[in-house]
C-alpha cells in the first residue's frame, strides 16, 4: 500500500488531524470532511470549480496535495455559513443572478473575498484576472463580474442600488424598419444589465418580469451539499470503466480473472456477463426513435473511449487497478471519421451485426435519409435567373459542462432501484434503463437533484445502466463520476456536418427555390441522430419565405466520439451556414446584406411551412389543409437595438476599419438573423402539482428539471403571479420520479413555455379553488369578482381575508380539504423566438489571429418571465456559441484518439479575455405562452459564428465556410484570397 | 502574469519541465537566465533546456537580468491562449536577444538577426510547421519592432 503521511491543519477554524495517503489530493481531503462546497471539475485544476482558499489564498485543491497543508490554514464556503443570512459577497452574486448552476460558487466567493481583502476597490481587469482561473460555461462572466463589484461597494459601505433591466425606448413601431441614426447613442449601463425594450401590449405584473432573485440562490451560494456527488452513503463502491483505445474493434476475449481477485474488487462487468439488450440512448420520448443499437457491453467498440468493461471497488484507486488487470484481446478493424468518407464506397460497416434494427442502409452506414420538400424545388431552380451553390464544413464540439456526468445507485429496503443522477430527463432515464436493469419502472426512482450544467450532454441516458447494474450486482451503492477526459471522449458532442445549399434568387432578390442537403455525422451510434438533423432542416429552411424549398439528408455513422444533443441542437448548424450562404449571395448580387435578408426574411403571419414535415411528429401528407403560422415578431426592433449598439455605420468609416497605429489589423462587423423555435409541439409535456400550506404558502412540484437555468424560479414567479403572492411563498421541488409529475425534461427551449404553461394552469385550479373558498368567507355570490393580490383574496367592496385565513380555514376548520392544483400542458404550436446578432472583430491579417471585441444581440422572447435570469441565458449561449465560432474543437489522430481531452487544449473562453457581451430583451406578447413567454434558451447560440463569419468577411474581404476561426485557417484562406 | 495559474505550477516545475510552449521559458532565455541545481551545477537556462534536469537533481534557483527593455508577440485561438507561436526580446547591454516558443521540441533563443535560420518546426492541431515558420517570422519581426 502507498506511504501515509500525519498532518494537522486548520479547517474553516477548527484544528483537524488525520493520516492521509501521500497520493490523496486536498480536494479528496476536503470533501471527506464534509466541505462539499468544493468541487471537481478534472484533476489538473484548470477549472477552478475546486479552488479554496489556503492561508488566505485562493488555490487549487485539485493540485495540491493534501499532506502538502501540514500546519496551514484551509478556508471552504461552509466557513460562512455562520448564520441564515449571506455573507455581503454572497448576497451580491445572488443578487445579480451570478449563478446559474452554481457548481463554481464556491470558488467565486473564496476568491472574491480574497481579493477584496487585500483590495477594497478591484479594477475591471483586477476582478477578471482573480476568476480567470474559474472556468464557467454559463454566465458569460458578466455577472459574476458584477457581483464582485457590487460586493466591493457594499463592504465599502457604498450602496451599489438597485440590480434590475435597463429599460429602453423602442426605435420603431413595432413592425417596420428603423432608419439608422449614427448620432443616436445606444444606452450607457453596466454590460451586466439587460436592455428591455418594452412592449405596450404587455401589462405591468407583481412578479412575472421582475429580476426575482433566483429560489435556488441561497443554497448554491452558500455551497450546500445539492449537488448529485453530495452525499454519503455507507459501504458505497466507485464504478470505473474499461475504455476502448482503438476506434473500431471487435473483443475477442475478455479475462477478468485478474480484476476480480483484486481485494477490494467487487464486481467486473462486460459483454461475457451482461445481458444484451438493445436500446437508444438519447433522452426522448416514447419510442425512442431507432436504430436501438447500443448495449451495455457490446462484443464490438466503435470509437475511442467506447465501454469496455466495468469495476465497482471499495476505493476509486482500487478499481483503477482493477482495470489495468483487465485482459482484452481486439481484432482491429478499420476506422472511418468524416462523414463523407463513411459514404464512400468500401467504407468499413459500423454496423454489422445483425440484430439491430431499423438502420437505413447499414452496408452503406446510412443510419437514416430524412427528407422533406414544398412546392417543386428542381422546376424553381432551372427557371430562376440566379442560382447559387456552397457548401460548408461544421466541426465536432462539447457541452463541457463543469460538472461532469456523475450518477449514484442502490436498492433502497424495498429492493427498488433509487438512481440519483445528473440529468436533464430523469423520467426519460428511468423509463429507458429499466429493460436494461430487467427491472419495472414502478421498482426505480430517479432523483435529479441541483445539476452543474448539461447543455444537452444530460439529456441521454449515459451512465444510468452501468451504476444501476453495478448496485443490482452488489447490492451495495454504486457511484460513477467521469473524468474530463471520459467527459469529452465518452459522454455526448456536436454533430458534424457538411452543409451543401442551392439558392435560386429572382430579379427583384426574393428567394424563389432553397435546396439543402445534410450529410450529418452522428458517430458510431444513433441517439440523437434523427431528430438533430432534421432541426438543422427546419432551422435551416424556416426562417425566410421561400415558395419551394427541399431538405435531404444522410445521417451517416462513423468512429468519432458520439455525437448527441446539444444547446441548439442541429439549429448553430445550420443557421451558420445559411446566414453565411444569404449574405455571400447579396453581396454577389451587389446589395447590402440586411436588406436583402430582410426582402425575405419571415415576419407575422407567415407560414411555418416545412416544420411539420420535419421532426418525430411529422405528417406523411405532402401538403396539409393549413400550416402553423407565426404569431409574434419582434424581428425589426431587435434589429434596430443591435445596429444602434453596434454602431453598425463604422463599416462606412476607412479610419475605423484600418486602425492607422496598427496596419496589419482590419475591423469589421457582422449580422446575422436568428430564428428558433419553442418547445416540440404535440410532442413536450410538463406537469406541474402545488398546494396551499396552513400560513397561505404553497409547495409546487415540477418534473421540469432546472439545470441551473433558473427554470425552477420562473415556474415560480408564473405561479407567485396568478396566486397573487411573494416568489417566496412558492417553494419549488424538481425533480423525483416517485414526487414530482411528469415531465419530458430541459431541452428543445420548452421549460418556460410548456412547463410554464402546467404552472399557470395549475395555478389557475388552486386560484379557482382559493376564490371559492373566499367568497364563502366574505359571504360574496360570484367567486369570480374576487381578485388574488398581496397574499389575500379581495371582494369588489374592498374586504378581503388572507390566504393564511383561508388555509387555516379550510384545512382545519369547516367543509376541509386540501386545496390542490394539478395540470399538464402539451402544445399544438412552436412559436419562434427572433434575434439579432451582431459581432464585432479584428483580424490580424499577418498571422490570421481573429479577436472578437464585442457581441451584442437582441432577441425577442415574448415576455422574460425574469429578464435576469433570461439575459444570463442570452449571455452563457452567446459564450458557448463564441468557442463554437471562434476556438473549441476536436482534434483526433489519424486512430480516432482525440489529442486534447482537457481544457486549454481543448480552449474555451475564460474570464479575462472575453469579449463585451450586451443583450437586448424586446418585449412581445405571445398569446399561446405563459403571460406572453416564448423560448430563450438555445436562440443565442444560432447567430455568433455567422456574424462572426461575415465580420471577418466584412473585415477582410475572404469568406470562411468552415468552422472554427482558428489562426492558421484565416491566415490560410487569406491567403489563397 | 495573470493569477490564474493558483498553484498549478512554479517557475522551478516550469523550468525542469522545459514544455516547448512556455512564454515564460523565453521571457527567463532572453533574461539571460542562470539555473542553480541543488547538486551544485549552474547551467545557462539555455544550456539546460537542452540536457534537461539530471535525474535525482532538483531546481533551486533561477537567476535573470533584469536590465533592458522586454518585448512580446503572439499569437493563439484567443487572447488568453497558450501561444502557437510567441516571440520575446530584449535589448540587453551587449546586444539584442530574441526566443521562441511553439517552434521546436523545446523553447529557443535565435539570432536577431535571422530568427527563422535552421527552424523546421513539428505542427500539430493548433498550427502546422509551415504555419508555425510563418509566425516565427512575422511574430520575431513584431518582437524586435518593440524594443525602442
Amino acid at each position: 500500500m502507498s506511504a501515509t503521511v500525519d498532518i494537522t491543519f486548520e479547517l474553516n477554524g477548527t484544528t483537524i488531524a488525520r493520516e492521509v495517503a501521500a497520493a490523496t489530493r486536498l480536494r479528496e481531503l476536503l470533501r471527506a470532511e464534509g466541505a462539499f462546497s468544493v468541487k471537481y471539475g478534472s484533476d489538473s485544476g484548470e477549472t477552478g470549480a475546486g479552488a479554496v482558499l489556503v492561508d488566505g489564498r485562493l488555490a487549487s485543491s485539485d493540485v495540491i496535495l493534501a499532506a502538502q497543508i501540514d500546519g496551514r490554514r484551509v478556508t471552504t464556503l461552509e466557513a460562512f455559513d455562520t448564520a441564515r443570512e449571506l455573507h455581503p459577497v454572497q448576497a451580491a452574486f445572488a443578487a445579480v443572478g451570478a449563478f446559474q448552476s452554481g457548481y463554481s460558487a464556491g470558488a467565486m466567493i473564496l476568491g472574491t473575498i480574497a481579493l477584496l481583502a487585500e483590495n477594497p476597490d478591484p479594477s475591471e481587469a483586477e476582478i477578471r484576472d482573480m476568476l480567470s482561473g474559474i472556468l464557467d460555461r454559463e454566465t458569460a462572466y458578466v455577472k459574476p463580474v458584477e457581483a464582485v463589484k457590487r460586493a466591493a461597494a457594499v463592504l465599502r459601505g457604498e450602496d451599489p442600488g438597485p440590480f434590475g433591466p435597463l429599460v429602453t425606448a423602442p426605435l420603431t413601431d413595432g413592425t417596420n424598419p428603423a432608419e439608422l441614426d449614427p448620432t443616436d447613442e445606444p444606452p450607457v449601463g453596466s454590460p451586466a444589465v439587460p436592455r428591455l425594450v418594452p412592449s405596450r401590449d404587455v401589462p405591468d405584473m407583481a412578479v412575472v418580469g421582475k429580476p426575482e432573485v433566483k429560489v435556488d440562490a441561497v443554497r448554491l451560494a452558500k455551497g450546500k451539499p445539492v449537488f448529485t456527488d453530495d452525499i454519503e452513503l455507507r459501504g458505497m463502491l466507485h464504478v470505473k470503466v474499461l475504455r476502448s483505445p482503438h476506434a473500431h474493434a471487435r473483443i475477442v476475449a475478455i479475462d477478468d480473472s485478474a480484476a476480480r481477485a483484486l481485494a477490494g474488487v467487487h464486481a467486473v462487468l462486460h459483454h461475457g456477463n451482461t445481458p444484451r439488450i438493445k436500446y437508444a440512448s438519447g433522452g426522448q420520448s416514447w419510442p425512442n426513435p431507432h436504430p436501438h443499437d447500443q448495449v451495455s457491453f457490446d462484443d464490438k467498440v466503435r470509437h475511442v473511449g467506447d465501454r469496455v468493461a466495468a469495476v465497482a471497488a471499495e476505493t476509486p484507486e482500487i478499481a483503477e487497478a482493477a482495470l489495468r488487470l483487465i485482459e482484452v484481446t481486439y481484432e482491429v478493424l478499420p476506422a472511418v471519421f468524416d462523414e463523407r468518407d463513411a459514404l464512400a464506397p468500401g467504407a468499413p460497416v459500423i454496423h454489422d451485426e445483425d440484430d439491430t434494427e431499423g438502420i437505413h442502409d447499414a452496408s452503406r452506414n446510412i443510419v437514416h435519409h430524412i427528407g422533406a420538400q414544398r412546392g417543386d424545388v428542381d422546376a424553381a431552380l432551372a427557371d430562376a435567373p440566379h442560382v447559387f451553390e456552397q457548401t460548408f464544413r461544421v466541426h465536432q464540439v462539447q457541452q463541457c459542462p463543469i460538472e461532469p456526468h456523475v450518477a449514484v445507485a442502490w436498492l433502497d429496503p424495498d429492493e427498488r432501484m433509487v438512481i440519483r443522477t445528473s440529468t436533464q430527463v430523469p423520467f426519460h432515464v428511468r423509463r429507458m434503463v429499466a429493460p436494461l436493469l430487467e427491472m419495472d419502472i414502478k421498482d426505480i426512482r430517479v432523483v435529479k437533484p441541483r445539476i452543474g450544467g448539461g447543455f444537452g450532454a444530460k439529456q441521454e441516458m449515459l451512465i444510468e445502466d452501468i451504476v444501476g447494474l453495478m448496485a443490482k450486482t452488489t447490492r451495495r451503492p454504486c457511484r460513477l463520476e467521469l473524468t474530463r477526459e471520459e467527459e469529452f471522449v465518452a459522454s455526448r458532442t456536436r454533430h458534424p456536418q457538411t452543409i451543401t445549399y442551392r439558392t435560386g434568387v429572382d430579379d427583384e432578390g426574393r428567394l424563389v427555390a432553397q435546396d439543402m442537403y445534410v450529410i450529418g455525422n452522428t458517430g458510431p451510434y444513433g441517439t440523437h441522430g434523427y431528430t438533430v438533423q432534421t432541426v438543422t432542416g427546419l432551422r435551416g429552411l424556416s426562417q425566410y419565405v421561400c415558395p419551394n424549398k427541399r431538405f435531404a439528408c444522410d445521417v451517416v455513422y462513423t468512429n468519432i466520439p458520439v455525437p448527441g444533443a446539444y444547446r441548439g441542437y442541429g439549429a448553430p448548424q445550420a443557421e451558420f451556414a445559411l446566414e453565411a450562404h444569404l449574405e455571400d449571395i447579396a453581396r454577389a448580387l451587389g446589395q447590402d446584406p440586411i436588406e436583402f435578408k430582410r426582402r425575405n426574411w419571415v415576419k407575422t403571419g407567415a407560414e411555418l411551412d416545412i416544420a411539420p414535415h420535419l421532426g418525430e411528429r411529422s405528417v406523411e401528407e405532402e401538403e396539409l389543409d393549413e400550416y402553423p403560422r407565426i404569431m409574434s415578431d419582434g424581428i425589426e426592433e431587435c434589429v434596430a437595438q443591435a445596429l444602434r449598439e453596434i454602431r453598425w455605420h463604422r463599416r462606412d468609416d476607412p479610419a475605423w476599419r484600418t486602425p492607422p497605429d496598427r496596419p496589419h489589423i482590419r475591423r469589421g462587423l457582422g449580422f446575422a438573423f436568428c430564428m428558433h423555435g419553442t418547445a416540440i409541439p404535440f410532442l413536450d409535456m410538463g406537469g406541474c402539482s402545488i398546494k396551499l400550506n396552513d400560513d397561505g404558502s404553497f409547495n409546487m412540484l415540477v418534473g421540469a428539471t432546472d439545470l441551473g437555468t433558473g427554470a425552477d424560479t420562473v415556474l415560480g414567479q408564473i405561479a407567485a403571479e396568478v396566486l397573487g403572492v411573494p416568489l417566496e411563498d412558492i417553494k419549488v421541488y424538481s425533480s423525483d420520479t416517485d414526487v414530482t409529475p411528469f415531465d419530458t425534461g430541459a431541452y428543445a427551449s420548452s421549460t418556460t413555455y410548456i412547463s410554464g404553461t402546467a404552472a399557470l394552469k395549475a395555478a389557475e385550479v388552486v386560484r379557482k379553488r382559493l376564490k371559492e373558498r373566499a367568497a364563502m368567507l366574505l359571504g360574496v355570490d360570484e367567486p369570480c369578482t374576487i381578485e388574488l393580490r398581496d397574499r389575500r383574496a379581495w371582494a369588489p367592496d374592498g374586504r378581503s381575508v388572507s390566504l393564511e385565513e383561508i388555509a387555516l380555514d379550510s384545512l382545519h376548520t369547516q367543509d376541509q380539504e386540501q386545496i390542490m392544483g394539478t395540470a399538464s400542458h402539451v402544445s399544438p404550436d412552436c412559436p419562434p423566438p427572433f434575434g439579432a446578432q451582431v459581432a464585432e472583430v479584428e483580424v490580424d491579417t499577418e498571422t490570421g489571429q481573429v479577436t472578437v471585441t464585442r457581441l451584442v444581440m437582441a432577441v425577442d422572447c415574448g415576455v422574460a418571465i425574469n429578464p435576469i435570469t433570461a439575459s444570463g441565458q442570452v449571455e452563457g449561449g452567446m459564450t458557448q456559441a463564441l468557442g463554437y465560432a471562434h476556438c473549441e474543437e476536436f482534434a483526433l489522430d489519424d486512430e480516432g484518439r482525440m489529442l486534447n481531452a482537457a481544457f486549454g487544449p481543448y480552449k474555451i473562453y475564460r474570464a479575462d479575455e472575453m469579449p463585451e457581451t450586451v443583450v437586448y430583451l424586446v418585449q412581445t406578447l405571445e398569446d399561446s405562452g405563459p403571460f406572453g413567454a416564448k423560448a430563450v434558451a438555445e436562440i443565442p447560440k444560432d447567430g455568433v459564428a455567422p456574424a462572426i463569419r461575415n465580420a471577418i468577411l466584412d473585415a477582410t474581404g475572404v469568406a470562411i465556410d468552415e468552422l472554427p476561426f482558428t489562426p492558421e485557417r484565416v491566415w490560410r484562406a487569406l491567403r489563397s484570397s | 502574469m495573470p493569477s490564474t495559474l493558483r498553484t498549478l505550477a512554479t517557475i522551478g516545475g516550469t523550468v525542469a519541465a522545459g514544455g516547448p510552449d512556455s512564454v515564460l521559458l523565453a521571457v527567463l532565455l532572453v533574461a539571460d537566465a542562470r539555473v542553480e541545481l541543488a547538486r551544485g551545477g549552474t547551467p545557462t537556462l539555455d544550456e539546460l533546456l537542452d540536457t534537461g534536469v539530471p535525474d535525482g537533481d532538483l531546481v533551486c534557483a533561477v537567476t535573470v537580468d533584469t536590465d533592458g527593455e522586454v518585448a512580446t508577440a503572439a499569437t493563439g485561438r484567443t487572447p488568453a491562449d497558450v501561444p502557437i507561436v510567441a516571440a520575446v526580446a530584449r535589448t540587453a547591454p551587449d546586444g539584442r536577444r530574441l526566443a521562441l516558443t511553439g517552434v521546436a521540441a523545446r523553447v529557443l533563443r535565435v539570432d536577431p538577426d535571422d530568427p527563422t535560420a535552421g527552424l523546421d518546426p513539428p505542427g500539430d492541431f493548433r498550427g502546422s510547421g509551415a504555419y508555425r515558420r510563418h509566425l516565427a517570422a512575422t511574430l520575431a519581426r513584431r518582437a524586435l519592432e518593440g524594443l525602442r
